[in-house]
């Protein structure tokens, strides 16, 4: 019993040192690093980047590493930087034979972003319905939410906290009469109410068919959408834009990217694959030329530009310098065991167990400092084996956690070292 | 001798945990008066928006209660037995020593365990009033670590109290605040997925207690 408490503080010890130490230990070593932003210039007709790597002196070239001056830069991207081409009077009259006008260039610019934090972060299941087809151009705030039950849509009074059978019924009726199964695998919507006008949710069902559903005139408006994914939606990225190109973007369980447009709820692929979707940053930008999308997941950063029909047209791929590779080589070697309790990408908290082969050497110089102390005090080794095998996994730190809390004497006694000086122990029974 | 040994616990324990459960009802008081205040002022409706899509943990006021009382039911349990070495009489007792240690560490665990019981049951009563139930389930989720983490605390600060070797006890003092610290991450519900790993993880506290008690025993510092 006394070797199981002994191991168990031990652990305890180990474990807090770890969780605590390894990241401090991590940010002793961070360089300056910022992740490169990369466009895609329809007047040079390649990737242009903006590198903020290099300290104070920024840096713009393209992939054939030509340098621009930040002017030079910005007159590549005239969609981007239309108003100060504007007062510098060099906004080009043409690009690529298209008539270039200032006010429709606002018109068409839309920024799509997607996190994974966006779909790895708790939720409730509780959604406010606005109504869509207002007199106000501002969008009013109702009094109650819904939830999507396993039996029907239920809409929950705010000031009563009671459920509104009325409207509840009248909805429930409307998603039952298009087809819809209950229960729902998702809803997804923008609940923003500073959106400029509202189109309500996408509403999958049992059977992961996707409807539209929202309010108008105080009435539900429900429509089958006819998209039928192959496999479970992940997520949809709802966004209401005047552009009115597409309602959102939708991702499957195969790490496809969808666009859902207005043209019916055609579904467009986008040009891409992603193998892992958990640690993702995803935009897209829509100008009148183009669209730019840009896919970061882990250590690379992906470009691709398209035509308006979503046609690639060219793509770069760049691994820009990483703000903790250093460090994470460093903390690797110190901390073979690491313990993850946060991720990037999620909302969650964790607790999962990172081993890396790295640092087995120290691991190993940590049992024969270890082995060496109990040959020095004569304490038996196999009094110590799970303690070898804590050293033999998580180095230094184990060994710290070992040391305060002292070695086993030869099976009677635990004795504490400290600072070289044996406690005389009194073997007499108490 | 183990309804003695819990006279001798209960003796110790009884006003605090009194106190412990007036700190809970004032503290829950104090947020139902908050909540009732911002409905009134703002409306329910702002309240559920905060609340659901903005992650406002409205009731995080209660996040200390549980480690505290942990901390203070294990000094009030444990600081006495130090003190010239009374716990050494609990060894001269007639039943098993690790028994009567895993006994005392029982009754104060589970006087933890039911101050947990009122505050979750408080919570629970509070967010039903005005919130649905998906919201009051969230509150659950998010506040279980809180509660978990007095457990530790209870647990961890009796080993550095039993103790003998000060420099350890230090060390198991700051070790078992870091280990509480662990469950205190700000978001709402973000422990839904890993609380039982956490909860295995400070289970290693449960047999603890024993080397620092042998030590005890044994009269090493």
């Amino acid at each position: 019993m006394l070797k199981i408490s002994r191991i168990s503080i031990i652990i305890i010890l180990t474990a807090v040192i770890i969780i605590y130490i390894a990241p401090q230990f991590k940010k002793l070593f961070v360089e300056r690093a910022f992740s490169p932003m990369i466009r895609y210039s329809s007047v040079l007709e390649d990737f242009i980047i903006a590198d903020f790597n290099d300290g104070a002196e920024n840096r713009y070239y393209d992939t054939k590493n030509n340098s621009y001056s930040r002017v030079e830069y910005q007159k590549m991207l005239p969609m981007t930087y239309y108003r100060d081409l504007l007062v510098w009077k060099a906004l080009p009259e043409t690009i690529n034979g298209k008539k270039i006008i200032p006010q429709e260039i606002e018109k068409n610019l839309q920024y799509s972003m997607i996190r994974s934090s966006f779909f790895n972060s708790p939720s409730i299941d509780l959604y406010p319905l606005y109504e869509s087809a207002s007199i106000f151009s501002k969008i009013e705030e109702p009094q109650s939410m819904f939830r999507i039950g396993s039996s029907g849509m239920e809409f929950i009074n705010s000031e009563n906290n009671k459920i509104e059978k009325e409207i509840s019924q009248e909805f429930t009726k409307a998603l039952k009469e298009k087809g819809f199964v209950f229960p729902s695998s998702g809803c997804y919507g923008n609940v923003d109410p500073r959106k400029p006008f509202d189109e309500g949710y996408f509403i999958v069902d049992s059977e992961q068919k996707i409807f539209h559903l929202k309010m108008v005139k105080g009435k539900p408006f429900v429509r089958d959408t006819k998209i039928r994914p192959d496999t479970k939606v992940r997520y949809i990225m709802f966004e209401e834009n005047p552009r009115k190109e597409y309602y959102g973007i939708m991702i499957t369980n195969n790490n496809d990217f969808y666009l859902v447009t207005y043209d019916n709820y055609k579904t467009v692929k986008l040009p891409f694959k992603v193998e892992n979707i958990d640690d993702i940053y995803f935009l897209m930008v829509c100008d009148m030329l183009k669209r730019t999308i840009i896919i970061e997941t882990g250590s690379k950063i992906r470009c691709i530009a398209t035509d308006l029909d979503y046609k690639v047209i060219d793509t770069y791929e760049m691994e820009p310098k990483r703000i903790d590779a250093k460090a994470s080589l460093y903390s690797d070697i110190v901390f073979p065991l690491k313990i993850k309790t946060s991720a990037s990408g999620s909302g969650y908290v964790f607790f999962d167990f990172d081993f890396s082969y790295k640092g087995i050497y120290l691991a190993f110089a940590s049992i024969v400092i270890f082995a060496l102390f109990l040959r020095l005090r004569n304490y038996r080794f196999y009094d110590h084996i799970a303690d070898f095998i804590i050293l033999g996994i998580t180095g230094f730190s184990g060994l710290a956690a070992v040391f305060a809390v002292g070695a086993y004497k030869n099976g009677n006694g635990i004795a504490k070292e400290t600072a070289g000086k044996e406690k005389k122990i009194n073997f007499q029974a108490v | 001798m183990y309804k003695a040994l819990f006279f001798k616990e209960w003796i110790k324990l009884r006003w605090l945990i009194l106190i412990l459960i007036g700190l809970s009802l004032l503290t829950f008081l104090k947020i139902f008066l908050n909540i009732s205040a911002a409905v009134e002022v703002k409306g329910a409706y702002h309240l559920w928006f905060v609340v659901i899509f903005k992650k406002a943990v409205i009731y995080s006021d209660i996040k200390y209660i549980i480690p505290f009382s942990g901390i203070v039911l294990a000094l009030a349990q444990f600081v006495p037995e130090t003190r010239e070495r009374r716990l050494r009489l609990l060894f001269h007792l007639p039943v098993n020593h690790n028994k009567s240690l895993f006994f005392m560490l029982f009754t104060g665990f589970s006087a933890v365990l039911f101050l947990i019981g009122i505050n979750l049951i408080l919570l629970v009563w509070m967010m039903s009033v005005f919130f649905p139930k998906e919201v009051v389930i969230s509150s659950i989720i998010t506040s279980a670590p809180w509660f978990v983490s007095g457990l530790a605390a209870y647990l961890g600060i009796s080993l550095a109290v039993v103790e003998p070797a000060a420099w350890t006890k230090v060390i198991y003092a700051v070790s078992a605040f870091s280990m509480a610290l662990l469950f205190f991450e700000p978001d709402a519900g973000a422990y839904s997925e890993s609380l039982y790993k956490y909860v295995i993880f400070s289970l290693f506290y449960t047999f603890t207690l024993l080397l620092p008690a042998f030590r005890f025993k044994r009269g090493l510092n």
